[in-house]
C-alpha cells in the first residue's frame, strides 16, 4: 500500500482528490481481479499475496534499482519489455497454482485457503532467499511532474490512472462481449448450469485466476517505483483488494471499480488527517463495520 | 493415555542434552501448546482463522507492557495477575472480531482475522520506540511515549526470562509443565460437550441448528477459548524468555503453527507435539539460513496440505491399529 | 385437541417467484400428515419455513400457541419441533452414539436413556461407535431420524424419509415411521412414494405450484381430479 505523503491540509480537498484518484486506480487494478477470482471461483486465493511480490521483484530484476547496500544482479531492459515480462512472469505461477492447489480441492474452500496461504508464505521466503530482505527501490520509469489544477503529481504515479482505466475497460469489454468473457459470468452465477449448456468450466476457473494475478502483477508493476520493495509486501494490497472486492459486493466488477475509488478516498483521508500509519488499523476498523452494517457491500448479489 | 508416557520420556531429556538443544525443545512446547490452541478452532470448531497470532502477541505484549511501565504496582504487574489482564484482553478482541466475521462464510473469517493481525503489528510498531524521539507520531500523541512497546525491536524484561528461572533446564521443565497443562486442559474442553457442539459445527452447521445449536453463540465460544489459551502461551512465552518484540504478531508464528497442526494431525490436539518436534528439528538443522528454512516449510506445508489432509498422526494411528 | 401447529397464510417469494404461495392449515396434537405434490411445489421450502432456515415473506406460522414465524432454527429446535432433510445430512466426524446424545446433552435431559430408546427404535442398536462417515446410506437416513426423535420432539417433520432407498430398504423405514406411528406422535411427512405414505397416514395435504390444492382424507384427496392433474396430468383417471 502507498505510504502517501502528508498532505498538507490547507492544500485542501482538491489535493486530497486528486491523490485519492491516482491510488484508487491502482486499487481498482488490485481489486478487479480479485473480485473476479473471489467471486467466480468462490475461494480466495492467497497466492495473490506471491503474485504481487513475485510481479515486483521481477521488474526490480529487469530494470535495475538499488538495494540498500547492494547491487543489482541482472543488465536493464527496455522499460516495456521489463513491464511485458514482469507481468507476464506472473501468469505462469498462476497456472501452476490453479493446477495443482486450487482445481483438486476446490471443493474443501479450507484446504485451498491452507494451501495457497502457504505458497504466499513460500513465495515470499524465496524472494527472501534471492533479493535478501532489504528494502529495495525500483528505478522509476518516468520522471517530470505533472500539474492539475494546483495539485502537482509525479508522471510516475499518475500514470497508474489512465493504464488502469484502460486495463478495466479492456476487461469489461472482454466480460461483455466476447464468449469467454460471458462465460465467466455464467459460471459465477451457476457453474452447474454453465457445465450444463457446455462452457468448460475448469477452463473458465483457470482464466479467471490467470487475470486475476495479471491484473495484480499490473498493479504491482505500476507502482513499483513508488514504494520500497520487500518480500513481506504482498499483505498490505491482499488487505485492500479484499476490502475492496467486499465493499463493492461479491461478483460485481463496476462495484469493486468504484469501491475502489471509495476506499481510496477513505485511506487517504485518515493518512491526512491522523497520519499514515494508521491506514493499516482503520482499514481493519473499516472492514468489520462493513461486514456488520452492510455484509452485502454495495452493489452485491448475495450476502457474504 | 500417550500423554503421561510422552511427558515421562521428555522429562528425562534434559539429563542427556547439551543447553542449547534445550532451548529449542523449550521454545517447541510453548509453540506446541499455542498451536493446539488453533487445532481447537479449526480442527475442532471448523473456524479457519489466520490470526490467532494475534491473541499469542496481546498475551505476551501485556506480560510485558505491565512489567515495563509498572513495576510498582506489584498486584498488577505480577505474571498471575498480567496474565489474567492479557486473556481478558484477548477475549474481548476476540468478540471484538468476532462478532461480525463468525456469522460469515469461511473465507470472510479467514480473511478478518488475517487482517487483525497485520493491524496489530502495526499498531505495535507506531507507539515503539522507546527511549528515541518517535518520528512515526505526531506531537499531539507525546502521552503514548510514556507507554511505549519498543517498536519493531522490542523490549528487554530483566526480571522475566533467566532471572525468573534461573537456568535453562529449570525453564525446560516448567514449559514442559506447562505445555502438558495446557494441552490437558484443552483436550478437556474437547471431550466436554461443547467439543461436541463444535464438532458439530465444523461437520454440518445447517443439521446443527436443527438439533438446537447456536451457531453464533458457540463459534464465538470456540474463539474466545482458543484466545485464552493462546494468550497464556504469549504470556508464557514472554515470562520464560524475558524478550518481547514484534515478530509475536508476526504471521510468521501463525504459519508455523498451523503447519505443526497440520503435519502432527488436525483435530488430535496432542498432534501439535510431534508437529512442533518436526518443526523444532528441522528448523535448527537449517539453522545456517533461517530463509531456506522458511521456503523449506511453506513448501513442506503446501505438499502436506495437499496430499495428506490428515497429517501425521492420524495415518501412524492407523498403521500401528489403533482407532 | 388444541391444535398445535396452526400455520396461516404462509406465503415466501424469491423476487418473481412465489414458492408458497399463502398456505394454510391447522394440525393437532397425535395426528400425522402427509404432504405431497410434484416436484418444485414448495414442499421443503414450506419445511424450510416451519424451521425456520427460511423466513416468511409474509403469514405467521403458530406452535403451541407461540408465535414463532421469525425465530431462528435452533430456538424452533429447542421449542420442539425436529426435522429430518431431503438429502440426509449427518455429522461425518461423529459417533452414532455422539449424533444421538449431542441434541439431549444440550437440552440436559437423560442422555443414556434417551439415546438407548431412540437407537434401538431406528434398529442401529449396537452400532454406538461406528463414525459416521462409515454407515451406508440407509443407515445415515434411520440416524437422521434418531436424532430427529431423541428429544421427544412435540412435532416431527420428514422430509422424504425413503427417499433414495431400494425397496428392500424402505421397510425398514416403514417399520420405523409406523411405530412412530402407534406412538402417537404429531408429524408432517414429505413424500413421493404414495403407496408407503398412505399406510401411515390418514390426512394428506397436496401442493402444486406453492399453494395448497388439497387437504383431506388420503382416499378422498387422491381420488380428486385436481390432484391426479397436478401429478399425471389430464386424462389419466379415464383410463
Amino acid at each position: 500500500m502507498e505510504v502517501q505523503p502528508i498532505v498538507p491540509f490547507a492544500a485542501g480537498l482538491e489535493t486530497v482528490l486528486v491523490y485519492a484518484a491516482v491510488v484508487g486506480a491502482s486499487f481498482s487494478l488490485l481489486s478487479v481481479g480479485f473480485s473476479l477470482m473471489f467471486g467466480v471461483a468462490k475461494i480466495i486465493d492467497f497466492t495473490y499475496i506471491g503474485y504481487v511480490v513475485a510481479a515486483s521483484y521481477l521488474v526490480y530484476t529487469f530494470t535495475g534499482g538499488t538495494i540498500v547496500g547492494g547491487s543489482t544482479p541482472f543488465g536493464t531492459l527496455p522499460i516495456g519489455a521489463a513491464l511485458l515480462i514482469s507481468v507476464v512472469g506472473v501468469l505462469p505461477i498462476a497456472v501452476f497454482v490453479e493446477r495443482t492447489l486450487i482445481r483438486p480441492m476446490i471443493h474443501n474452500a479450507t484446504a485451498v485457503m491452507m494451501a495457497t496461504f502457504g505458497m504466499a508464505l513460500f513465495i515470499q521466503y524465496l524472494a527472501t532467499l534471492v533479493w535478501g530482505p532489504m528494502v529495495a527501490s525500483v528505478v522509476p520509469y518516468f520522471s517530470g511532474f505533472i500539474t492539475i489544477s494546483h495539485t502537482v503529481v509525479s508522471v510516475q504515479r499518475f500514470v497508474v490512472l489512465p493504464i488502469g482505466l484502460l486495463a478495466i475497460f479492456l476487461l469489461v469489454a472482454f466480460i461483455a462481449y466476447t464468449k469467454l468473457g460471458k462465460s465467466i459470468v455464467a459460471v459465477s452465477d451457476d457453474s452447474d448450469a454453465a457445465w450444463l449448456v457446455g462452457i468448460n468450466v475448469n477452463a473458465t476457473y483457470t482464466l479467471t485466476i490467470v487475470l486475476a494475478a495479471g491484473f495484480a502483477a499490473t498493479a504491482a508493476v505500476l507502482t513499483a517505483p513508488t514504494v520500497g520493495l520487500q518480500p513481506g509486501m504482498g499483505w498490505s494490497p491482499f488487505t485492500t483488494a479484499f476490502i475492496v472486492t467486499v465493499l463493492g459486493g461479491l461478483g460485481s466488477l463496476p462495484g469493486a471499480v468504484l469501491a475502489s475509488f471509495v476506499y481510496a478516498i477513505f485511506q487517504n483521508s485518515v493518512s491526512v488527517f491522523a497520519g499514515p500509519q494508521w491506514a493499516d488499523a482503520a482499514a481493519l476498523v473499516f472492514l468489520v463495520a462493513l461486514l456488520f452494517i452492510r455484509p452485502r457491500g454495495m452493489f452485491g448479489k448475495r450476502a457474504a | 493415555m500417550i500423554l503421561p508416557a510422552l511427558a515421562a520420556g521428555l522429562g528425562i531429556l534434559p539429563l542427556g542434552l547439551n543447553p542449547y538443544a534445550l532451548i529449542v525443545l523449550t521454545f517447541a512446547y510453548i509453540y506446541a501448546a499455542a498451536a493446539a490452541s488453533w487445532d481447537l478452532l479449526a480442527g475442532y470448531a471448523g473456524q479457519l482463522s489466520f490470526g490467532q497470532v494475534a491473541f499469542f502477541g496481546i498475551g505476551g505484549y501485556t506480560v510485558a507492557l505491565l512489567a515495563y511501565h509498572f513495576p510498582y504496582w506489584y498486584w498488577l504487574s505480577n505474571p498471575i495477575s498480567a496474565t489474567v489482564i492479557g486473556i481478558l484482553a484477548s477475549v474481548v478482541f476476540s468478540v471484538f472480531i468476532g462478532a461480525s466475521s463468525v456469522r460469515m462464510r469461511g473465507p470472510y473469517f479467514a480473511a478478518v482475522t488475517f487482517i487483525s493481525v497485520i493491524v496489530l503489528q502495526q499498531i505495535v510498531i507506531i507507539f515503539g520506540d522507546c527511549g528515541a524521539q518517535s518520528v512515526a507520531l505526531p506531537t499531539r500523541f507525546d502521552w503514548a511515549h510514556k507507554y511505549c512497546t519498543g517498536g519493531q525491536f522490542g523490549l528487554m524484561l530483566p526480571s522475566y526470562g533467566a532471572a525468573l528461572f534461573g537456568d535453562n533446564r529449570l525453564t525446560y521443565w516448567a514449559s514442559l509443565l506447562y505445555m502438558i497443562v495446557s494441552l490437558a486442559s484443552m483436550m478437556l474442553v474437547v471431550r466436554s460437550r461443547y467439543g461436541l457442539y463444535f464438532k458439530c459445527i465444523r461437520d454440518d452447521e445447517i443439521a446443527a441448528q436443527a438439533i438446537g445449536i447456536n451457531l453464533t453463540k458457540y463459534k464465538l465460544i470456540a474463539f474466545a477459548i482458543s484466545a485464552v489459551f493462546c494468550s497464556v502461551a504469549g504470556s508464557w512465552y514472554v515470562l520464560a524468555t524475558g524478550m518481547v518484540n514484534t515478530d509475536m504478531f508476526g504471521y510468521g508464528y501463525n504459519f508455523l503453527w498451523i503447519e505443526m497442526v497440520v503435519i502432527g494431525g488436525m483435530t488430535t490436539i496432542i498432534g501439535t507435539i510431534p508437529g512442533a518436534l518436526f518443526v523444532g528439528i528441522v528448523s535448527e538443522l537449517l539453522r545456517a539460513n533461517a530463509a531456506i528454512a522458511l521456503a523449506v516449510f511453506a513448501a513442506i506445508f503446501v505438499i502436506v496440505v495437499r496430499f495428506l489432509p490428515e497429517g501425521i498422526l492420524p495415518l501412524l494411528r492407523r498403521k500401528i491399529g489403533l482407532r | 385437541m388444541a391444535d398445535l401447529l396452526k400455520v396461516a397464510n404462509l406465503t415466501r417469494t424469491f423476487g418473481g417467484l412465489v414458492a408458497v404461495d399463502n398456505v394454510s392449515f391447522d394440525l393437532g396434537a397425535g395426528e400425522m400428515l402427509g404432504v405431497v405434490g410434484p416436484n418444485g411445489a414448495g414442499k421443503t421450502t414450506l419445511f424450510n419455513l416451519l424451521t425456520g432456515f427460511l423466513k416468511a415473506s409474509s403469514g405467521s406460522i403458530r406452535f403451541n400457541g407461540k408465535d414463532i414465524t421469525r425465530l431462528e432454527p435452533h430456538e424452533i429446535s429447542l421449542l420442539g419441533i425436529s426435522r429430518t432433510f431431503q438429502q440426509v445430512r449427518y455429522f461425518q466426524g461423529m459417533t452414532v452414539l455422539e449424533t444421538v446424545t449431542t441434541p439431549i446433552i444440550l437440552r440436559k435431559g437423560n442422555v443414556k436413556k434417551a439415546a438407548a430408546e431412540a437407537l434401538e427404535a431406528v434398529g442401529l442398536k449396537g452400532k454406538e461407535d461406528v463414525l459416521s462417515k462409515s454407515l451406508t446410506y440407509m443407515e445415515l437416513k434411520s440416524l437422521e431420524i434418531a436424532r430427529a426423535i431423541v428429544t421427544g420432539p412435540s412435532l416431527l417433520l420428514l422430509d422424504e424419509p425413503f427417499g433414495g432407498l431400494a425397496r428392500e430398504e424402505t421397510e425398514g423405514i416403514a417399520k420405523i415411521l409406523k411405530r412412530l406411528h402407534e406412538e402417537e406422535r404429531t408429524a408432517i411427512i414429505i413424500e413421493h412414494r404414495l403407496g408407503e405414505l398412505v399406510a401411515l397416514v390418514e390426512r394428506l395435504m397436496v401442493m402444486n405450484f406453492g399453494k395448497k390444492i388439497a387437504d383431506g382424507q388420503s382416499k378422498e384427496v387422491l381420488d380428486a381430479e385436481n390432484v391426479i392433474e397436478a401429478y399425471v396430468g389430464r386424462g389419466w383417471k379415464s383410463q
